[in-house]
């Protein structure tokens, strides 16, 4: 299986071989079914198709439970700088109402296995978890700050038809949610973690550069089923399954108007603390932005950006500027 | 014409009319038993459902009695619904007498009274028949005694009868030809003929229901409507036997049809008199009038593509009912539709009901309302419809609103609420009787329009459903009645407008706005909802701020994904009407307006 699969990566590698990159990143499923012979594959195939000696930046994601000494080596060796790792929570009664099958426990090695190499650490946390409060959301974000140089903080999203979305729905989550992202936006900034975008947290000159492309717009090649890459205002979506994506079914074009590239990038660009050129902004989307509420805006001559207040309310203010 | 008897049944909803008039057709042998469908004269789906009888059919039953003689006996059944008072008058006025039919084990209940005290004053014959006499709970001499002493008519003569079994049947027969007079009229005068109903029909165009009170009327002869001159020749004139039976002619005292291709129902409507064209009468029967809508409300297409359908059936329908009025009208929250009249809330119940059952057409009903009478500074009287006709205030020197004569029978123990019921809606006492140690009688006057609103209901919860009214027309009168203006985020909102009593204003506003906070989504602002009557704020909520809206994350494939979500999300928002900078959801629109899906 694994072995098809690297097939199918070598044959989707080709087609761009010879492009230079600048990040890395190997997440999905993928680092924690693949063997050390199977990662050894993968990096060559990377290796003979892409300039990978001038990377900047290369992550790659984990879960707590399959992390292992011998893959941070292996990692380490092959020049990759960080470790993304799926945390989500330090208490376990909320591991369990996620259905993870790690415990705090677990995460904790986790996290004291990555420090002891050379990687940088990155860890998600989750928040508007059912029974989550204020409290055990502070020992969360505490224990991981003493570990991690980066912190990514996502609101629980309950997709359709999973056992949670039964008893709960987005609405009250979100209102659930509010007074613990608030807190996490006034309490990692004194920590250090600036607020550099919508759910990304991290010292200056710790961003993950990697996230960054994608809210600059910038080209992303992306491998495997359901990987979305982004080539110059065309955006493919390989196929969603793994054996459609394996008998090389077509992936979905979608070629974005040089006005849409712009309303998105807007849009993309005011996840993040640095906002959009102003020069860049369509005089449309800069009078939306000049009709609403102004504490929602830091706006310089040659910027603009979302305050903190702004970042809480993203939804509501891309939605006016998708209206234009 | 010494052989005729013209007659009707009135009695209150539910006291055996159908069932007696089924019994005598079938004792007539006019329709043999096997042959007929429970209730026959009641034929709409919705008559018969509520067991009230809407649409006159007229029918014509031969009797042998036992004096030897032959009879012609015509039936002339009467709407059992206050609604249609100035139908029931012009059947009346069809007539010589009434069996006044009264439940044996209900008594006298409101519109026995109203509908006797018509018959009385058109001159017609009453026949007290005490119904459904074979039950346990029967009380005939109670009832007698409340016909006696509730309507005033002796009814120490009554019928004891009972529909269901057929006692007492006979005797009814029997005193249709002793005590209902014969009809006077004269052959040789010109022709006047009482229009009591009119129906349409697809292949031979308006059927008018007639009553030949003087001279005669046959296929071939030129005939004229004396209210607006319109003159046609006759097709066919025929009798109801049941069904339309052709004849050579109608002669005076006759009750029968004529069709003569007429197109439309407006040429020929009840309470007008036919007359010979080329032998006009000097003058038309007395009690003509155009009929006026009281009530009104807005139906709307449930899907907003079908209002073509909407149209060609309301076309349709009036061509068969042209007591309903319409014209179109739009709504922010419903799209296009129209605003209808109707006599009342049951008039308006059945027009829906048609249009649904005999046109298939899926709607919505607003919440009914009346015209109101605005008379200006300037001395000019404009009728305003809706609140936006309003002039400003400053302009208003008097509001005028339709009154209405109430009055409620029941069971004495029910007094207390029901006064309190109807003067929570501004109702004015006028009087109270005991009919029985146990049952009492109320007199009201109120505004037709706090009636419209869901005073049935609250009377049937209040009573238990013991409770009958009846209620008349009493014209205009003066109010205290302000405009209380909705304003969304400073802006005002004419969908949410309304007019009350000016003590009913804070409280109603209240209840708007209040519904209008749970309905707006919070926005990027806080928003403020007033009431005002003119510049005055009578109250004030807020709409809290946004304070956090669903944040995901966003890389790679999400950001299609997220894109899409957040173009759903502005679909539903483009949806909404845009009230200034606040986008106003459809539900808010819909729960103001009380629409009514149909759904009982």
């Amino acid at each position: 299986m694994v072995a098809s699969w690297l097939d199918g990566l070598s044959r989707e590698a080709r087609k761009y071989s010879g492009t230079s990159v600048r990040t890395l990143y190997i997440g999905g499923g993928t680092p924690s079914v693949l063997t050390l012979t199977h990662w050894q594959e993968l990096m060559r195939i990377l290796h003979a198709n892409f300039g990978l000696s001038s990377f900047t930046e290369a992550t790659c994601e984990a879960n707590p439970n399959s992390l292992t000494p011998e893959l941070l080596d292996f990692l380490t060796r092959n020049h990759f700088t960080r470790i993304s790792l799926g945390v989500q929570s330090l208490n376990d009664e909320e591991l369990r109402t996620l259905g993870r099958i790690h415990d705090s426990r677990q995460a904790l090695r986790a996290m004291q296995l990555v420090r002891e190499s050379s990687l940088n650490l990155s860890c998600d946390l989750i928040f508007a978890i059912p029974g989550q409060t204020l409290r055990t959301w502070d020992y969360s974000l505490r224990t991981v700050m003493n570990y991690a140089g980066h912190i990514s903080a996502y609101q629980l999203t309950l997709e359709p038809e999973t056992p949670l979305a039964r008893h709960y729905d987005n609405e009250s989550l979100n209102a659930e949610g509010y007074s613990l992202y608030r807190y996490a936006q006034y309490m990692l900034p004194r920590h250090g973690f600036t607020q550099y975008e919508i759910s990304s947290f991290a010292p200056d000159g710790q961003e993950c550069r990697h996230n960054i492309a994608y809210w600059h717009q910038e080209n992303v090649i992306a491998l495997g089923s359901s990987a979305v890459s982004y080539l110059d205002g065309v955006r493919t979506a390989n196929p969603r399954t793994l054996s459609a994506w394996l008998d090389g079914e077509e992936p979905e074009r979608e070629e974005l108007s040089p006005r849409d590239r712009a309303i998105e990038l807007a849009i993309l660009s005011l996840r993040t603390k640095w906002g959009i050129e102003r020069s860049r902004l369509l005089p449309e989307l800069e009078a939306v932005i000049a009709s609403m509420p102004s504490d929602l805006f830091v706006i310089t001559p040659e910027r603009i950006a979302l305050t903190q207040k702004g970042m809480r309310l993203g939804n509501a203010v891309w939605c006016e500027m998708l209206g234009v | 014409m010494n052989n005729i008897r013209n007659f009707c049944i009135i009695a209150h909803i539910d006291h055996g009319k159908s069932t007696l008039a089924d019994r005598l057709l079938e004792s007539t042998g006019t329709i043999a038993s096997r042959d007929m469908k429970a209730q026959i004269l009641d034929s709409l789906a919705l008559e018969r459902e509520r067991g009230i009888t809407i649409k006159l059919v007229p029918v014509r039953m031969d009797y042998t009695a036992k004096d030897g003689h032959k009879y012609i006996l015509n039936l002339i059944d009467t709407p059992g619904h206050v609604d249609f008072a100035y139908e029931v008058s012009r059947s009346l006025a069809a007539c010589e007498g009434a069996l006044l039919v009264v439940d044996a084990t209900q008594g006298v209940e409101a519109q026995t009274v109203a509908n006797a005290y018509q018959a009385v004053e058109q001159g017609l014959e009453i026949l007290p028949v005490i119904n459904k006499i074979d039950l346990p709970s029967a009380r005939p001499d109670n009832a007698k005694q409340e016909i006696s002493e509730v309507v005033g008519i002796d009814a120490s003569d009554s019928v004891l009868a009972s529909a269901k079994t057929g006692e007492g049947v006979s005797e009814i027969l029997e005193r249709i030809v002793r005590d209902i007079p014969a009809p006077k009229g004269s052959p040789d005068s010109p022709l006047q003929a009482l229009i009591f109903d009119s129906v349409y029909d697809n292949y031979r165009g308006v059927i008018c229901y007639v009553r030949v009170i003087n001279g005669r009327i046959k296929a071939g002869q030129n005939i004229m409507f004396m209210s607006n001159g319109i003159t046609y020749p006759v097709n066919e004139a025929g009798v109801f036997k049941p069904g339309f039976t052709p004849v050579n002619e109608l002669g005076p005292g006759e009750v029968g049809y004529i069709t003569a291709s007429i197109k439309t129902l407006a040429e020929a409507q009840v309470g007008d008199t036919i007359t010979d064209a080329n032998n006009p009468a000097s003058s038309p029967l007395p009690g003509y009038k155009k009929v006026k809508s009281v009530v009104f409300c807005g139906f709307y297409p449930v899907e907003r593509d079908n209002y073509p359908q909407l149209r060609d059936a309301l076309e349709k329908l009036c061509l068969n009912d042209s007591a309903v009025t319409y014209e179109p009208e739009s709504s922010e929250a419903l799209g296009f539709g129209f605003r209808c009249g109707f006599l009342g809330l049951l008039h308006m119940d059945v027009v829906q009901e048609r249009l649904r059952e005999e046109y298939g057409v899926e709607l919505v009903a607003t919440s009914p309302n009346v015209i109101y009478e605005v008379v200006k500074a300037s001395g000019e009287v404009i009728e305003a419809h809706r609140p936006s006709d309003f002039p400003d205030a400053s302009e208003i020197t008097e509001i005028r609103e339709p009154y209405i004569k109430l009055s409620v029978f029941m069971p004495s123990e029910f007094t207390g609420r029901v006064m309190q019921l109807v003067q929570d809606k501004r109702g004015t006492y006028k009087s109270m009787d005991y009919i029985t140690p146990e049952r009492v009688r109320l007199v009201y006057e109120m505004p037709l329009s706090e009636f419209i609103v869901d005073f049935h209901d609250k009377l049937k919860s209040q009573t238990r459903g013991y409770a009958s009214l009846d209620y008349e027309l009493i014209g205009l009168r003066a109010s205290e009645l302000v405009r209380v203006d909705i304003l969304v985020n400073g802006e005002a909102a004419d969908a949410f407008s309304f007019i009350c009593h000016k003590d009913a204003a804070y409280n109603r506003g209240h209840a708007v706005v209040t519904k209008l906070k749970e309905l707006i989504p919070s926005q990027l602002f806080e928003i403020p909802i007033q009431a005002s009557i003119g510049r005055r704020v009578i109250v004030r909520v807020n709409v809290k701020a946004l304070r956090k809206d669903v944040l995901a994350k966003c890389y790679g494939g999400d950001i299609t994904r997220k894109r899409k979500l957040l173009e759903k999300q502005k679909e539903g928002k483009k949806r909404m009407k845009q009230i200034g900078k606040v986008a106003i959801p459809q539900e808010a629109f819909l729960a103001f307006m009380q629409v009514d899906t149909g759904e009982k």
